[in-house]
């Protein structure tokens, strides 16, 4: 007996079976299933629109509160009309709310708009985006307003990975169990949110960008502390960046899809437009206008609008406080009354 | 190999082999089997800690034997010499005060022999277990592997807690049964463990701001206050955590280790506290320094002076070489005798309003005294003293307000503990209240295993 290597006599199973301790890994899984349903309950519910915006992981509450809002905007109001996508730019520039307005009251009808705008997105994280976008909610015309930064990936470093996110990938076909859950499962993405929550920092963000995102994406830029110093506008426009040009063909293959595309040039300040002009709008203007025509894609200019919104409309260079917004708004609003009617997003 | 950590996935893979090996091994082998795991969890942290552990285990257990053998009271010193010795020169040479000698001699082997970790720990053990042996309390262990595995046993091998070899030997001797009793008790703990560790002291302590106690001049009065009482719960529950872990751990194993804790913030005295903080720490200082000294000293004044301070200030130094670390063991050791002295002079209120008040109290100065414990300096503890003094001043972060509910879930732990006389507190519960409750438990642990990245950077700020 002593000499024995083997023994099961260390493990005494007896009665184990009878301990409740055992049950509680059923009921966790009981716990983990109630936690989804009810998330998905309250979320799909009139209550869903006061809830705090749930997170896909992304890190960005912006993205965060865009897709939940636009998730919220499509169940209550209905299919989506247009969808804005672009830069911050897009982000801070052009409201829904007042874009509808002006359309209405062109029009007698209403459209159903949102605001996709994320800072600093440049071509190569909108292209995946965009394509993420219209696949999961389906525009009837998709808006990107673009400036010739944007072929210049570097200024979108920031930012980039919320358009190589699991929300994002799920969208464009490159599925994970992550990725499914993110789009799927309110439960998962509160859960989410908390553990965003549980950094300390995360907090005052958090609020902050929950509270100034309006229920249609739009985020002004006013009211956001000190205006930026005036800067000229960067180097000369290039088509130098693959990355960029692989997200803008992107951005035209949609096109080939079905896809309803319109792309703004976005406003510049108009005592810089003439350096803008110079440098960047030439051989800019001229290489969207070839290749969008070659598309059927309607590329419009903004020199006009650029011009007509006062002075004090202006944050910095590029980017409108409240008075440019509601400028450049109700003309976004009046130019898609007047190019599509009533009929189109019917 | 990267250092395995108690709290890791590195851990529960290799707890889980060890488990499942272990419960088909004969029990004779099991202690081999035990040793060689820990020997392995150790050569993670640096090999040369298990060269230095083997050595040390080896001189020990012949000179154990000796000492028996020959009862020599100078074979004796010369062992406490030994490891006493080597305890003090490791404090000194981690302290503060002799950073250039180490920079000095800084190889990384160098390094690892002088600073093995888990040796504060061990070497107490040590020197329990030869004094005991030269006491005739314990008989010198004859089989090497088991007094090996007592000083190497891998669930308390990192930080304790400081078993006594006449509660662990006997242990491995015996036919151990892992059964329904021990497998509920080990859960238990464990999960009671991780809420501590993993719920209230990490997520406190990464809310805590990092140069608090260092630049306490940054802070406000209000803000002093807050961390120096969230301070001291962050410190409970780490600790408390980790040994309730272990001990569940361990008790899987079907080996019962000592527990560390009990409900300390709910101390009626200071000498109360001392029997509910880092007991087996606690335990072993009056065993081994308090009692020798005041039967050395007999009766008078200093009998009743020096042993506590003395006991005290060696705490203290065990903790670190730091004055700072002195002083806290020093106002200890002052407080035990002041209560000491309450006593005899039937000063101390035994119950009623009296005694509430003065639990109170002890804990108010228990706290304050933490601010020595955890400033590199004695001056940054004098700064951060004055801090709490007038005038005040009051801003906080009121973001992170909610968080310190952890604090009241920290004190339900401890009233659960105290009211159902039992750490593993439950199993005493009925049977859907322990089902649920664990459930939830779970649910809890999974949503802080993970924190999202900081994000808080003003978004317009990057164009």
């Amino acid at each position: 007996m002593q000499k024995k290597f083997f023994s099961t006599q260390t493990l005494n199973l007896t009665d184990v079976k009878s301990l409740p301790v055992l049950r509680s890994v059923f009921a966790f899984f009981i716990l983990v299933i109630a936690w989804l349903l009810i998330a998905e309950l309250i979320a799909r519910s009139p209550l869903g629109s006061v809830l705090p915006p749930p997170s896909v992981g992304a890190d960005s509450f912006e993205f965060d509160s865009k897709v939940y809002y636009l998730e919220q905007s499509i169940r209550q109001r209905g299919a989506l009309d247009c969808l804005l996508v672009g830069d911050s730019m897009t982000n801070d520039g052009p409201d829904p709310k007042l874009i509808e307005a002006a359309y209405q009251a062109k029009t007698g009808s209403t459209i159903h708009c949102f605001n996709f705008g994320v800072p600093a997105l440049m071509l190569d994280a909108s292209g995946p985006l965009a394509t993420a976008l219209t696949n999961r909610f389906h525009p009837k015309l998709l808006i990107l307003i673009l400036s010739s930064r944007d072929f210049d990936s570097k200024f979108g470093a920031m930012f980039r990975h919320v358009s190589f996110s699991d929300w994002t990938n799920q969208n464009i076909g490159k599925t994970s169990l992550r990725s499914w859950a993110v789009n799927s499962l309110y439960g998962y993405r509160y859960a989410l949110l908390f553990q965003y929550w549980l950094t300390p920092s995360n907090r005052k963000d958090f609020a902050e960008t929950w509270h100034t995102i309006t229920p249609q994406g739009f985020r002004p830029l006013y009211g956001r502390g000190e205006q930026h110093a005036v800067t000229g506008p960067g180097p000369a426009f290039e088509r130098t960046d693959a990355s960029a040009q692989h997200g803008f063909d992107q951005l035209l293959a949609l096109k080939q899809t079905g896809v309803n595309m319109l792309v703004i040039d976005a406003p510049i300040r108009p005592d810089l437009y003439s350096a803008y002009y110079n440098n960047h709008f030439k051989p800019y203007i001229a290489y969207m206008q070839t290749t969008l025509n070659e598309r059927a894609i309607p590329f419009w200019l903004t020199k006009d609008i650029s011009e007509s919104i006062p002075a004090e409309g202006w944050y910095d260079f590029q980017h409108i406080n409240e008075k440019g917004v509601s400028t450049f708004s109700a003309w976004l609003g009046k130019q898609l009354a007047q190019n599509y009617p009533p009929e189109f997003f019917k | 190999m990267k250092p395995i950590e108690i709290i890791s996935l590195d851990f529960l893979i290799l707890t889980l082999i060890a488990m499942a090996v272990y419960y088909l091994l004969a029990p004779r082998i099991q202690p081999l089997w035990l040793l060689a795991v820990s020997y392995f969890f150790y050569a993670t942290w640096n090999f040369y800690y298990v060269v230095f552990l083997l050595i040390f285990t080896t001189l020990n257990f012949f000179l154990a034997q000796q000492i028996e053998k020959t009862k020599s009271r100078a074979l004796f010193l010369l062992s406490l010499m030994i490891n006493a010795g080597s305890l003090i020169s490791l404090k000194l040479l981690a302290g503060p005060y002799a950073t250039n000698l180490l920079v000095q001699l800084h190889t990384s082997t160098l390094t690892a022999l002088l600073l093995p970790i888990g040796f504060s720990f061990y070497v107490l053990q040590t020197i329990s277990y030869l004094t005991d042996v030269y006491r005739g309390q314990l008989n010198a262990e004859k089989d090497f592997s088991h007094f090996a595995l007592y000083l190497a046993y891998f669930p308390k091998m990192l930080a304790g807690p400081i078993e006594r070899a006449k509660n662990f030997l006997p242990q491995l001797k015996q036919t151990r049964i892992v059964d329904k009793t021990s497998i509920e008790q080990g859960i238990y703990l464990i999960v009671i463990g991780l809420l501590r560790k993993v719920v209230i002291a990490d997520h406190l302590s990464k809310l805590r701001p990092a140069d608090i106690f260092s630049k306490p001049e940054n802070y406000t009065s209000l803000e002093r206050a807050i961390w120096l009482l969230v301070f001291a719960f962050i410190l409970y529950n780490d600790f408390a955590g980790y040994t309730s872990i272990v001990r569940g751990l361990s008790c899987l194993f079907g080996i019962q280790l000592s527990s560390n804790f009990r409900q300390p913030f709910l101390a009626r005295s200071f000498s109360d506290f001392w029997t509910r903080w880092h007991i087996t720490l606690s335990e072993w200082l009056r065993d081994y320094i308090f009692y020798p000294a005041r039967r050395w000293l007999r009766s008078g004044w200093s009998a009743l002076i020096i042993p506590s301070l003395l006991t005290m200030l060696i705490s203290g130094f065990w903790h670190g070489a730091y004055l700072a670390l002195l002083l806290w063991g020093f106002l200890h050791g002052v407080y035990l005798v002041l209560e000491q002295l309450l006593q005899q002079f039937k000063l101390l209120p035994k119950d009623g309003y009296k005694a509430r008040l003065y639990s109170i109290l002890v804990f108010i100065i228990v706290t304050l005294t933490w601010i020595p414990f955890n400033t590199p300096s004695v001056h940054s503890a004098e700064r951060y003293l004055v801090g709490l003094l007038p005038p005040y001043s009051a801003s906080f972060n009121i973001y992170i307000l909610p968080d310190f509910l952890l604090v009241f879930f920290s004190l339900w732990l401890d009233w659960q503990e105290q009211h159902h006389n039992d750490l593993a507190f439950p199993r005493k519960w009925s049977p859907v209240q322990q089902t649920w409750g664990v459930a939830i438990a779970l649910m809890v642990l999974v949503l802080f295993s993970s924190k999202g990245n900081d994000l808080s950077h003003f978004v317009y700020q990057f164009f």
